[in-house]
């Protein structure tokens, strides 16, 4: 083969390549098709210590069920449809009585026997005088979805004491996730 | 009827029995450099370990308690490194050791694979690894005694 016929043949690899790469391209454009995000709420999850606690960390736990698929059947959807989860809001809160100046951080997970334990997020220092905090969310999140098709999960709470406590530790939580679904 | 109870029994013994060799690694620990020390705790069917006393509290620095500066996600940067976790889900697979589980090293932000095999009570080889067991690094942990407070 000659020069310009390496130099055909070359061509033609190149553009083959490019319009696999192309085709590929559109369909897995047309494969993902259409998607809509729903919001789920899951409110008054109940977080206990048993006490006494000492100061330092110590761990609140409470049973998150998100009843995901009775909320999805609703929509006539099932988890399947879900693509993708992500928790875009924590929020704890104490009776009206009390405050969270009795905590210098906390740091919120979630856990189950079947998934790896997830950091969904931290807020350090604790404003003064709060009776509701806000938890900054994580930035990077996965398998969220298996936590949260699951019937129950556990939420977990490393919260750091500022001083002993012969009371145990309560707190509510809310929980909001975003749902990135098929249409 | 009776071979049934007797049985059920054996079965319940041995469970039982199985649960208090897993439940041995629970308790307070410190690695070989005396950094830290770290207390074992079970959520669900899994163990986790978090750090509950420190050396060095506080950044040299920033004269501030440590935080998981390291951390690959920037958004956890301000954690705490005091009650932070660094043993993460493990199983008690029998034999004395614990598998499944990853181990975090808050001083690179790096996270490996980990096996816990328990010497004796108060001592454990922690091997952290990533991909293939055998290229990895163990470290030695100590038992620490629970003074009451």
């Amino acid at each position: 083969m000659d020069d310009k016929g390496k130099v055909l043949t070359l061509l033609l690899a190149a553009v083959l390549s490019l319009v696999c790469i192309v085709v590929g391209l559109l369909l897995l454009f047309f494969s993902c098709g259409s998607t809509q995000t729903e919001v789920l709420t899951v409110t008054g999850i109940e977080l206990s210590a048993e006490g006494p606690l000492f100061s330092g960390s110590n761990t609140a736990q409470g049973i998150c069920r998100a009843e995901m698929d009775a909320w999805l059947k609703t929509m006539g959807k099932t988890s399947a449809d879900v693509r993708e989860v992500r928790l875009t809001r924590a929020q704890m809160y104490v009776p009206d009585t009390t405050n969270f100046d009795g905590l210098a951080s906390v740091t919120l997970m979630f856990a189950s026997d079947n998934i790896d334990m997830q950091t969904m997020g931290a807020l350090n220092p604790i404003p003064a005088g709060q009776h509701r905090i806000d938890i900054p969310v994580a930035h990077s999140q996965q398998q969220i979805k298996w936590f949260v098709v699951q019937p129950a999960f556990s939420v977990v709470l490393d919260a750091d004491l500022k001083a002993d406590s012969d009371a145990s530790l309560g707190l509510k939580a809310d929980l909001e996730f975003s749902l990135l679904m098929h249409q | 009827m009776r071979t049934l109870l007797l049985l059920f029994c054996c079965f319940f013994s041995i469970a039982l029995h199985a649960q208090a060799e897993a439940d041995k690694l629970l308790g307070l620990w410190e690695p070989s450099n005396g950094k830290a020390r770290v207390k074992v705790e079970k959520i669900g069917a899994k163990y986790f370990g978090k750090i509950v006393w420190l050396r060095e509290p506080n950044d040299p620095q920033t004269n501030q308690p440590k935080v998981d500066k390291n951390n690959p996600d920037e958004s956890l940067r301000n954690t705490p490194l005091k009650g932070y976790r660094i043993l993460k889900d493990f199983v008690y697979s029998g034999k004395g050791e614990w598998t499944d589980g990853v181990i975090y090293d808050p001083e690179n932000g790096s996270t490996y694979s980990c096996v816990i095999k328990m010497k004796d009570d108060n001592t454990l080889d922690i091997r952290g690894y990533i991909g293939v067991k055998a290229l990895g690094r163990t470290d030695v942990w100590k038992r620490m005694q629970v003074t009451g407070k």
